[in-house]
């Protein structure tokens, strides 16, 4: 009666916060995955440069002198086609998993990819629809914003089909897998079709642009892009991870997560403008690559833990350089020609996301 | 202290809840009982918030629990739902360790390990705080949202549970420890309100009861003034009565199996003939099954 809690204060036997620690070793363990990955890639293959010569560049870059000898081409070829293109690649990698990751964890549902549920369809569908329209009705826009419109349009798009497919999952009371995966289908299968109907009105410049999304590349890349890219991916990186105790929160399910002093519009609205700012953008500057937003966070949460803490940076550290490695063996692999880095991803991808929906399946039957 | 002034909630055209009046004191355990489809998880939806009453009002320590803001109401009450459920394999630590979450920023402190360590042991589920949560059965999942009810007010003083089926799935044992915490809980100041199915727990345990009946408060009171024979078996529909024990200090409910009353077990059964009131037109027995 005395004091009115149920715990005293009790002097806490100062843990050593193992998981904390882990936590960090692990994040530690993923950023040098990401530097070797890209520094794999940056040395491969077409004119290939050695570990010195590319320690010769960037020594040069940085106005050091060059401590190692190199060839002009590679120079050329490294600042001007490899580097932008791994910058690339890192951004989309980054944004796409993150991205996956965050929704999954506010979809209450791990194949909540991106891809599959039509968010990059509704990006591909407003970017496709800029460039249709762009020289007509969208000029005055186009001139204001000059490359961010693409991005820009992307993101609306995929920010509109998120909270559409949100809506839709959650219809019947409760997130439903089924629903969700068939609204997914529904607006692929829209997109599909409109994006058909435009090609047959768009000219062959246009239509050259068109396909281009079908299948996601990186092998556009140029700093333009990149640097479009940029503020993007670096909003959604930074303020993403702050929403990780409340997407743990989550997972005890809606009424329970708002006991706990969460807010749930507040979080709806900020996992998909924050996920969609990434997700659009990428779609706009690479195309479609599928099943990153799956597969990354799936191998953090099995190496990790659920926690979002670190499922969040996680990925975004293992899906840049997951990506970064993927492009390099799609350029790579049918020399002199270049598989689209889509079709990579969907080939490793796929089979995991058989695995999770039967595992699903069994867990909600 | 939770205050329910003249509130209600209709949904769909429908009146699940008419105008209710009750005051939930601090210090004291507060049963809510009544049959399946009363209004009794409406009433508690009501008072953590999680609905807005369509009439009427409700307060939390005297202010408007529309006004205040989720983290503000998740520092003054906890609530244990119906809902086991976790989508992501959390550990049973981790899980409890959520109750904690709205007092601290990033990172819990040393006093919310220790409090994790207390909620965990009070509740018995200690012993497989590794765990991931998912695997547990039913009884053990309940037992591990408790300690994070309880993990959430544990610094607060006067704070307010809300309890939706403590003792749901839990095996005799359980049922017990958990009242006895909710009394703990009341004795400490808390204010504990609590949806119970069985009535028998309410005499030991309970300060005060609300009956409700079809979204109407039926009664309030102490246990011993709200629940009757009389009453009971009108609201239920079944047929009991009261007996005192001698060698108990409270009483219990005693409920004669439905389809046998009036039969010939019913002479020599522990209860005696003239307490047993039931109205016949709303017992099932009469009826063959198919």
């Amino acid at each position: 009666m005395n004091t009115g809690t149920l715990i005293y204060k009790e002097a806490a036997a100062v843990q050593d916060k193992p998981r904390r620690k882990r936590r960090s070793w692990g994040l530690l363990g993923l950023f040098l995955f990401l530097v070797a990955a890209v520094t794999v890639s940056v040395c491969t293959e077409a004119v290939s440069v050695s570990l010195k010569e590319l320690l010769g560049i960037i020594s040069h870059g940085l106005g050091a002198g060059p401590w190692f000898a190199f060839e002009e081409q590679q120079d050329l070829v490294f600042r001007y086609i490899r580097l932008p293109r791994v910058c690339l690649g890192v951004l989309v990698g980054a944004g796409l998993a993150v991205s996956g990751a965050s929704l999954q964890g506010l979809f209450r549902n791990p194949l909540a990819d991106p891809g599959l549920v039509g968010i990059s369809a509704g990006a591909t569908l407003f970017a496709v629809l800029v460039i249709i329209f762009s020289v007509t009705f969208l000029k005055g826009i186009n001139s204001l914003l000059g490359s961010f419109t693409l991005s820009l349009f992307a993101f609306l798009g995929s920010c509109l089909t998120a909270f559409l497919v949100y809506q839709l999952s959650r219809a019947g009371g409760g997130s439903s897998v089924t629903t969700m995966l068939l609204a997914g289908i529904a607006i692929n299968a829209l997109v599909l079709a409109i994006v058909g109907l435009l090609t047959a009105l768009s000219t062959d410049d246009q239509l050259r642009n068109i396909t281009f999304w079908n299948l996601g590349s990186l092998g556009g890349a140029t700093w333009t892009g990149v640097l479009t890219l940029v503020p993007f991916v670096a909003v959604t990186l930074f303020f993403l991870p702050g929403l990780a105790k409340s997407l743990n929160l989550l997972s005890l399910g809606e009424s329970q997560a708002s006991h706990l002093g969460v807010n749930l519009r507040q979080i709806r609205i900020r996992v998909i403008v924050l996920a969609t700012l990434s997700v659009g953008a990428s779609v706009a500057m690479a195309g479609n690559i599928g099943f990153v937003g799956l597969l990354v966070p799936h191998m953090v949460r099995r190496a990790f833990g659920p926690d979002h803490r670190i499922v969040l940076p996680g990925s975004a550290l293992a899906g840049a350089g997951v990506l970064v490695l993927s492009d390099t063996v799609a350029r790579t692999i049918v020399a002199p020609s270049e598989l689209p880095l889509g079709v990579l991803t969907a080939l490793t991808g796929t089979p995991v996301f058989i695995y999770i929906l039967i595992r699903e399946r069994r867990r909600y039957d | 202290m939770i205050e329910v002034a003249g509130a209600g909630y209709s949904s769909g055209g429908k009146r699940i809840l008419h105008q209710l009046d009750a005051r939930f004191d601090p210090g004291k355990l507060h049963a809510v009982v009544g049959p399946n489809g009363a209004g009794k998880s409406t009433l508690l939806k009501l008072m953590s918030g999680e609905l807005r009453p369509t009439e009427g009002e409700v307060y939390l320590d005297g202010s408007r629990l529309g006004r205040l803001k989720q983290r503000e109401l998740a520092r003054r009450r906890a609530v244990l739902s119906q809902h086991h459920a976790v989508s992501l394999p959390f550990s049973v630590r981790e899980v409890v360790m959520m109750g904690r979450y709205p007092f601290h920023r990033n990172e819990p402190s040393g006093e919310d390990e220790a409090i994790v360590d207390r909620c965990l042991q009070k509740t018995g589920v200690a012993g497989f705080s590794e765990s991931p949560y998912p695997v547990l059965s039913g009884g053990e999942k309940q037992r591990v949202q408790l300690a994070r009810t309880l993990a959430q007010l544990a610094t607060v003083a006067q704070g307010c549970f809300l309890l939706d089926e403590p003792t749901a799935g839990m095996d005799l044992k359980y049922q017990y420890l958990t009242l006895e915490i909710a009394r703990e809980l009341a004795d400490l100041g808390h204010t504990v309100i609590a949806v119970l199915h069985d009535l028998n727990m309410t005499f030991p345990y309970a300060d005060q009861v609300v009956l409700l009946e079809n979204g109407r408060m039926r009664g309030a009171g102490t246990p011993e003034e709200v629940i009757s024979g009389e009453v009971v078996s009108e609201v239920f529909g079944i047929s009991a009565s009261i007996w005192r024990p001698p060698f108990m200090s409270f009483p219990v409910i005693l409920a004669e199996p439905v389809a046998r009353s009036g039969g010939e077990n019913g002479q020599d059964g522990a209860l005696p003939a003239e307490s047993r009131t039931m109205p016949g037109d709303a017992l099932p027995g009469d009826r063959p099954l198919l």
